[in-house]
């Protein structure tokens, strides 16, 4: 079976759900008015987001363990400029581009590595981040000489936050603009991902995932499009970060926690690894899971279902949802099913 | 003269540290150099071993050093049992699916410990905690020279069992060329599941080592684990003898930090270390090409 | 002892080998011999269970072999000395002769014998099996093998890279051994050699068995001289 065979058997099948979902969100706000349940579903939308930059860069074989650093950057990043005086799409477009500078860094210490060492490098950078951040009084004060240079304001007050940097973002628009916001930013990251996935570049991807050895016979350049990978990836993640830092009003070094660099990992392999939906299906339901064990009050306890959750997934359905969700799809639009790799 | 005093203090420090670093690394080098798998959770084992060590000497009073040994019987087992019903199932299904069953295998242990112990704050209590070795006007406790000679017996022990045993042999064999190993009768099922055992009872001395010198909670394993790792890579991936080096090295390396530059900036140095190592030399100081 | 029919094996879609058949009756050289890529290799590890067929049976001394794993297949008496030798590298000379005599008791006795046949190895025994030479290191390989005190020794492609001198040592070790009582499955390129040093011969090509016959025949035989002899 060709490339473009799969594409076109997948296409048809899956353009109307596409088409259908932007629908349904376009429309939400209108029914959905409690504050509450806007959150959760901006929150998935945002979720949508760093899983989809996160199944990116694994799609290329590399699974990064510490995404949160990407997302932390941007956040962190285009907050700082932003109260310094840029103005706000400025503010998020360089929180964006400063994560995914930052992720060509690491991705060329990346490049040689093997996964484990890859996962471990990842994982150590968001530690790493946190603790720098952590020490906010010499941090602000080098940002604001560098910030002075440059013209912007540069006067942060370097113990604004005691011992941690915490910044308050400005908050820039309404609630329902909020949703708006992310819901085109998930649907153009969405696209974007679609589009490269889909390319020549997505090709090379996947070729450098399934066999290193083999991608460099047939001519792919393996440095050049794992930084890629890296680049495109971690400029989504930055994204999503600098959009929810004046969303969420207020970030502090939790944004590179541990946690945050595990949820896009389980959302992925929940929805399916390596697949365009995967990311977005796992989104929203580890998420709306999520949400309700928090009204239900766990607390604890849904830390620990999350675990029981990735690692029963691992054992018994690596391929995650979109598997079988692909089936309900074809059989309700009758399209025989065949298994597609996207 | 103050000045020197001061720095054996800090070097001592940085060597007991380091103990703790090369009883998990050397662990997780063996689990890795017998089944090529990488278990990020050990962080989470090594906080299983204080526990245990922790829970026997409540119910028990026994000496906590010897409570260590039972430890690391008992979290030994669990780590055989981690091998058989976990990491077995996936081996050879992509390096990816073992590294995220470990992640889970974080999840779990970590907020099952939690839910189970509460994230109080916990001491094992060595009836040498007040008792220290004065010289001149340097004095180091009891405790932390324990460490450093329970490491060495340890690390003894294990290369005797190594070099000595057949089994230990087999074990070196299967890290060395897995199929030669199956070749000459050796069962590696059963060098997976003795590897697994021992690196989880080796970072289940290091977790009740750090249980005696400073408190804990169920929070206690995730930077070790990563240092860890650091050290592997920074020793060489397989090496046991880079290990140790890098371990100690890595020890005194952050607590000279921790003295001249603060807290904060002891796990940057490590990542520093590691990215430099990376770059100059990806096989490690002591690794060899794989 | 060995019998070995109708085996097939395949990588995953590619079929290696097709319905091959053979057998080896105690005390016998056999070889079996064929160019590069007919599937020699993978018969060998199919006998060891390192591969397994998919369909057909393995006897050895006739219990049923092809669905038991490696260690237990070695336990029952058959050892290989692998192509490349394959030897644990950061181990010394004794360790890897240790490790051969993983499954057996006798190890004292045996390890007399093997240095009685190998006297350099008694001398160099602290020295690190990664230093040796090829030839060196072909002598470890052979000598570990003999440490399980296996009924068949299964050798495959001895003789491959090494000086000319070693190849007939090699081969003038397998004709000893055999005069010792230890039965022999030599696979090898090297066909000449081979089935001089042999009995009984087969010819794998393209995963089949084409021909079979004692060694002597097949040396007269046009096939195996046109193609593999260069006469």
């Amino acid at each position: 079976m060709t490339v473009k065979e799969l594409v076109g058997k997948y296409a048809v099948s899956s353009y109307s759900a596409y088409l259908l979902l932007i629908l349904i969100g376009l429309v939400l706000p209108l029914m959905i008015t409690d504050d509450f349940f806007n959150r959760i579903i901006v929150l998935t939308f945002f979720y949508i987001m760093f899983s989809t930059s996160w199944n990116l860069l694994a799609y290329s074989g590399q699974a990064s363990l510490g995404h949160a650093a990407f997302l932390g950057i941007g956040a962190f990043a285009s907050t700082i400029l932003i109260i310094n005086g840029a103005s706000p799409a400025v503010g998020v477009l360089m929180g964006a581009l400063a994560a995914s500078l930052v992720g060509l860094f690491l991705g060329l210490i990346c490049v040689r590595l093997k996964e484990w060492f890859l996962g471990l490098v990842t994982f150590g950078f968001a530690i790493i981040m946190a603790a720098v951040v952590n020490e906010s009084s010499v941090f602000i004060e080098a940002l604001n000489s560098l910030f002075g240079a440059a013209g912007l304001s540069g006067n942060m007050d370097p113990h604004m936050f005691g011992g941690s940097l915490g910044i308050y973002s400005p908050n820039i628009v309404s609630r329902d603009q909020y949703y708006y916001l992310f819901f085109f930013a998930m649907v153009g990251t969405i696209l974007a991902s679609h589009l490269v996935i889909r390319s020549k570049i997505g090709f090379a991807f996947a070729a450098i995932r399934e066999n290193q050895a083999e991608a460099s016979m047939m001519g792919v350049d393996i440095t050049r499009y794992k930084l890629i990978a890296f680049m495109i990836s971690t400029f989504m993640a930055g994204f999503a970060g600098a959009l929810f830092a004046p969303y969420n009003y207020f970030i502090n070094p939790e944004i590179f926690s541990i946690h945050n660099s595990f949820m896009p990992i389980i959302m992925t392999i929940s929805g399916g690894i390596g697949t365009i939906g995967g990311p977005i299906i796992g989104a929203l339901v580890i998420n709306l899971v999520w949400e309700q064990m928090g009204l239900m009050g766990m607390s604890i306890d849904r830390l620990l279902i999350l675990g029981l959750i990735l690692v029963l997934e691992i054992l018994f359905l690596p391929k995650g949802l979109m598997p079988l969700m692909k089936k309900l799809l074809n059989k309700a639009s009758g399209i025989t099913s065949r298994d597609t790799p996207l | 003269m103050a000045e020197i005093t001061t720095l054996i203090q800090i070097f001592i420090w940085g060597l007991t540290a380091g103990c703790i670093y090369v009883l998990m690394a050397v662990g997780l080098n063996m689990i890795f150099g017998v089944m090529k798998v990488v278990n990020f959770a050990h962080g989470e084992i090594m906080m299983l071993g204080a526990f245990t060590s922790f829970w026997v000497y409540y119910y028990t009073g026994l000496n906590p050093y010897f409570i260590l040994f039972i430890s690391m019987i008992l979290v030994g087992v669990f780590g055989v049992i981690i091998e058989r019903y976990g990491f077995r199932k996936v081996l050879g299904t992509g390096k990816l699916n073992e590294i995220f069953l470990s992640l889970g295998l974080i999840y779990i242990l970590q907020n099952a410990a939690v839910k189970l112990w509460t994230d109080d704050i916990r001491k094992i209590n060595s009836p040498f905690s007040s008792a220290t070795l004065d010289i001149g006007i340097l004095n180091i406790t009891y405790d932390r020279l324990i460490a450093i000679a329970f490491t060495a017996l340890i690390l003894i022990c294990l290369y005797l069992f190594l070099t000595r045993t057949d089994v230990g042999r087999a074990l070196r064999a299967t890290s060395q060329n897995h199929e030669a190993a199956m070749l000459m009768g050796v069962n590696v099922n059963h060098m997976y599941m003795l590897s697994f055992g021992i690196g989880a009872a080796l970072a289940a001395a290091a977790g009740t080592v750090a249980g005696i010198l400073s408190p804990f909670n169920p929070y206690m394993g995730t930077l070790p684990g990563i240092m860890a790792f650091v050290v592997i890579i920074i020793g060489g991936l397989g090496s046991i003898p880079g290990a140790i080096i890098a371990g100690l090295m890595l020890g005194l390396v952050q607590n000279f930090t921790i003295f001249y530059f603060g807290g904060a900036w002891k796990e940057a140095v490590a990542f520093a270390l590691l990215i430099i190592v990376l770059i100059i030399r990806p096989t490690g100081l002591f690794g060899e090409e794989h | 002892m060995l019998k070995v029919e109708n085996i097939n094996v395949s990588y995953g879609s590619v079929k290696i080998l097709w319905d091959v058949n053979f057998h080896i009756d105690e005390g016998e050289i056999i070889t079996i011999i064929g160019p590069n890529g007919a599937g020699k290799t993978t018969i060998v590890k199919t006998l060891l269970g390192l591969i397994r067929s998919t369909a057909g049976t393995i006897k050895f001394y006739g219990d049923p072999i092809h669905q038991a794993p490696t260690h237990q297949i070695v336990k029952s008496g058959i050892a290989l000395v692998p192509e490349g030798r394959e030897l644990f590298p950061r181990m010394t000379i004794m360790e890897n002769l240790q490790m051969g005599a993983y499954t057996s008791d006798e190890r004292e006795d045996t390890l007399k014998w093997v240095f009685n046949l190998f006297p350099l190895l008694e001398e160099r025994q602290k020295q690190s099996a990664g230093t040796l030479s090829g030839g060196e290191q072909q002598m470890l390989a052979i000598a570990r093998g003999l440490m399980s005190r296996p009924k068949l020794l299964i050798l495959d492609e001895p003789s491959l890279g090494l000086a000319p001198i070693m190849v007939n040592t090699v081969f003038e070790i397998v004709k000893t051994l055999n005069s010792q009582g230890v039965t022999v499955l030599l696979v090898e390129q090297n066909i000449h050699h081979a089935l001089e040093a042999s009995n009984r011969g087969y010819v794998l090509e393209t995963g089949r068995i084409t021909l079979e016959g004692a060694s002597n025949e097949l040396l007269d035989n046009n096939h195996v001289k046109e193609a593999y002899l260069g006469m």
